[in-house]
């Protein structure tokens, strides 16, 4: 456990990936459905 | 085309209003004014787009929400528009996003996710046929509608035709007990689904209305027109006129310079 916390948030790389992935559109549509971001966040996503 | 040979779907009725349809013509401008109708455009491209002074750029397939601020789009000659108009309450239904996001504003189809393909819709403009493009476009609709096993909510579309037809001008206590639910939960489903609150949406039927009533004429004072639709007095009927149209009624009346043809008239 201690060496996965680690690896989150310790790990440069690996918060690099994270920082990088980029979501779906499925995956945003979803969070923008639940009403967690806006059109406009939405859209902004999508375009990057 | 006209309004008899137009099948919309069984499965589409629930949704579907109306069906606009642009095709050929001189340039023109096309006001929007507030009618409580959201809807998606497909326009071909080839034949040039329909353009906004809001915005820059408009897509050639979009949903469009609820309309409050009027708005005039700048249609070049021989253009192609295909529009279908939906009932007020169906747009969260169909695209599961809240609707007052688009209020005021549209979102591009190929914006929205991938399934079902909006390819499919590429070859809507390979046929000059109104029909086959209505069917490829009935398609497309009944696929989404069947991805996101959407269903028209019966409460809120209860709601809505109660207000539309002028019955609950301003009483809405009494619907929201109809239905069973706090006032503040009627309110947030009626703006998640409709896109506007109750009251606007109230104050929109009652413009459609006077509208209507200073276009047929029948009327002999403008104050005919503000008692007949519930509005308290003259000056009260004109403010909410200039507000969804940006003119006065007697500036509608003597058409103001760079007014066109008003965007219901291409509806079958």
């Amino acid at each position: 456990m201690k060496q996965l916390l680690k690896a989150l948030f310790f790990d440069r790389e690996m918060v690099a990936a994270i920082k990088a992935a980029k979501p779906s559109k499925e995956q945003l549509y979803a969070e923008l459905i639940s009403g967690r971001i806006t059109m406009k966040e939405y859209i902004a996503a999508t375009r990057k | 085309m006209t309004r008899g040979n137009i099948h919309i779907p069984d499965r589409l009725k629930p949704f579907v209003r109306a069906i606009g349809y642009i095709d050929g013509g001189a340039a023109n401008s096309v006001q929007y004014y507030a009618d409580g109708t959201p809807g998606i455009v497909f326009q071909q491209r080839d034949t040039g787009l329909f353009a906004c002074e809001r915005s820059a750029k408009i897509p050639d397939s979009y949903v469009f929400g609820q309309t409050i601020k009027p708005i005039v789009l700048q249609a070049p000659k021989n253009c192609t528009q295909i529009s279908i108009a939906l009932y007020p309450h169906v747009l969260q239904s169909i695209f599961r996003f809240n609707a007052s996001e688009i209020t005021d504003g549209f979102v591009n189809l190929q914006e929205l996710p991938d399934k079902p393909r909006v390819e499919a819709i590429a070859q809507l403009w390979e046929t000059d046929d109104p029909q086959q493009q209505l069917r490829l476009i009935f398609r497309y609709l009944e696929a989404l509608i069947e991805k996101n096993t959407a269903e028209p909510d019966k409460g809120i579309q209860y709601a809505v035709n109660r207000i539309w037809q002028g019955k609950e001008r301003g009483a809405f206590k009494d619907l929201h007990r109809e239905l069973n639910v706090s006032e503040r939960t009627f309110e947030r489903k009626f703006e998640q689904q409709v896109g506007l609150s109750p009251r606007l949406l109230a104050n929109i039927a009652q413009f459609q209305a006077s509208l209507r009533q200073l276009k047929t004429g029948k009327y002999q004072r403008l104050s005919d027109i503000a008692y007949e639709n519930g509005y308290s007095d003259q000056s009260h009927f004109i403010r909410s006129f200039k507000r969804f149209t940006g003119l006065s009624p007697f500036q509608f009346t003597k058409g103001s310079p760079g007014s066109g043809e008003m965007a219901e008239s291409f509806y079958f």
